[in-house]
């Protein structure tokens, strides 16, 4: 049973996985505090329009997403800071004209089904070699990023105006936020998929918030604990044969509303 | 610092919210903007700030001579309070983590030394969503102090808090005014307790109506006529204090 841990393909699983949750519980807390769910959700559904563009000129989708996602949160930023409407309302429709397009170009894609459900849903366990590098310098790039910029997001988040007098951007650096969680989202999409990435952005900071008495405990718990509930649905994946996406979410789930009890019974009361 | 408001206005739309601001404020001066509501007062501090520059002004906001943008961009000299500083209260962040993060600190002795003049140091362990309206307003001084502002701008510093806090900032503020030198501009609707804090004050409600001395205004009864149609903001006065250069 233990031997099977040892093949390519349970390592790469539970490589890509580690490195993935690190970083979208890490990002994460910043999804929490700009309350970004909407965002992150309608980059990781938009992405379907990315994996059908792919396809059908014949790219790679794994390398082929990262580009659309930055597009798209890019286009998101523009037309968010340049009209009138909410971002919110920006988002819902830039995500629904995407997604439009999207499906209707999958109506026209013939024998593509095994790879649209494999970014539907995740399959970790198909990792390429050339996902595993993906997730490698994701990793690189966005822990370089947040190690340096952690507290400027963390200062544009809780007082964007006594940032502005500080003579921080703080337009630059939502916009940059953007990026950065977009190029997260496209290549977490192999791992718990389109439908369920969102998850691994929001579940561990959250669950996190529930029982940490400081902010240092709040990011280190989310790390932490994002990673466990990784590499535990990882293993629940191979051991029990159950797809992998939902695997890693019910486990960060089950984390998420322990943490509620607990918050409940050891009266944390922020 | 000397403080130069030049042919500020402000419209949203058609509406206009503030027209033709003229006034200049002395280095050291301890001012307090009132009006009754819907005057354009966070707006005007809003615009001295340069927070609003692009949305809505015309004119001039000079500090030293120096345009606010610019003060902004490199000097970083301008404070505020605001009047409702809203952040998630169930995010799990100490007011020691807050300035750890929010502020380049460097001296410990002189940072404990400013939490205890503002009553804070036994607060410092203490998580930011659970402190009340009048410690956040006092964390929110405490932070631009240790940003070493030297213009501080307070939006209604006292509205919800008691009377008790309310002295307790008002005597904060008169330190930082007369001992550290620092410009303050407060917006309030409390007259007596303005009078008798500060030096200046401007009689605002869209445009000016008086700028001066707070005794000036006060025994040439122009605050009495200027809120003449608002007399449920201003109903007594407890008398003046003088300042003297």
């Amino acid at each position: 049973m233990i031997e099977i841990l040892l093949m390519p393909f349970a390592l790469k699983a539970l490589l890509a996985s580690s490195l993935i949750s690190v970083i979208c519980a890490w990002s994460g807390i910043f999804v929490t505090i700009k309350r970004m769910a909407y965002f992150s959700e309608s980059i990781s559904h938009s992405s379907l329009a990315g994996i059908a563009i792919a396809l059908w000129i014949g790219f790679d989708p794994s390398i082929f997403l990262v580009f659309f996602s930055a597009l798209m949160a890019g286009l998101i930023a523009l037309v968010a800071q340049s009209s009138i409407t909410s971002r919110d309302s920006v988002i819902g429709i830039i995500h629904a004209t995407v997604m439009s397009a999207g499906i209707i170009l999958l109506s026209f894609l013939r024998g593509g089904n095994t790879d649209i459900a494999r970014y539907l849903f995740g399959d970790v366990l198909a990792v390429t070699n050339t996902d595993l590098y993906l997730c490698a310098a994701l990793f690189i790039f966005a822990s370089a990023y947040l190690a340096v910029f952690s507290k400027t997001h963390t200062l544009t988040s809780l007082t964007p105006e006594l940032a502005k007098l500080n003579g921080i951007n703080v337009k630059k650096y939502d916009f940059t936020l953007m990026i950065l969680l977009a190029l997260i989202i496209s290549v977490s999409v192999k791992i718990a998929g389109a439908i369920l990435v969102t998850a691994l952005l929001i579940i561990p900071p959250n669950a996190a918030k529930n029982i940490s008495l400081s902010y240092n405990s709040f990011v280190r718990l989310s790390i932490i604990s994002g990673l466990l509930c990784s590499i535990s649905g990882v293993l629940a994946s191979i051991f029990f044969d159950f797809p992998t996406g939902p695997a890693i979410v019910l486990v960060n789930a089950i984390f998420y509303f322990l943490s509620l009890f607990m918050r409940n019974i050891l009266k944390i009361a922020i | 610092m000397n403080i130069e408001v030049k042919d500020v206005s402000c419209k949203i739309g058609e509406v206009e919210i503030l027209k033709d601001i003229n006034f200049s404020l002395k280095s050291g001066s301890f001012s307090a903007i009132v009006g009754p509501n819907g005057a354009g007062k966070s707006t005007l501090i809003k615009i001295m700030l340069g927070l609003l520059k692009q949305d809505c002004s015309t004119g001039k906001i000079l500090y030293d001579g120096i345009k606010v943008e610019e003060v902004n961009k490199s000097r970083h000299w301008l404070g505020y309070v605001p009047q409702n500083y809203s952040f998630d209260r169930s995010l799990p962040i100490t007011l020691d983590e807050f300035y750890k993060i929010t502020c380049a600190l460097k001296d410990g002795d002189k940072y404990d030394e400013i939490l205890n003049s503002l009553n804070l140091l036994k607060l410092k362990k203490h998580i930011m969503g659970g402190l009340s309206g009048g410690e956040i307003q006092r964390a929110l001084i405490a932070y631009n102090l240790f940003h070493n502002k030297r213009v501080l701008f307070l939006d209604e510093p006292t509205s919800a808090i008691d009377i008790e806090g309310e002295a307790l900032v008002y005597s904060i503020l008169n330190n930082l005014n007369k001992v550290d030198k620092i410009n303050i501009i407060i917006i309030s609707h409390d007259i007596d307790a303005v009078l008798k804090s500060v030096d200046t004050v401007i009689c605002l409600n869209k445009t000016i109506h008086c700028v001066g001395g707070a005794c000036d205004i006060l025994e040439g009864n122009m605050i009495q006529q200027f809120f003449e149609g608002h007399r449920g903001l201003y109903k007594h006065h407890g008398g003046c204090i003088h300042h003297h250069d």
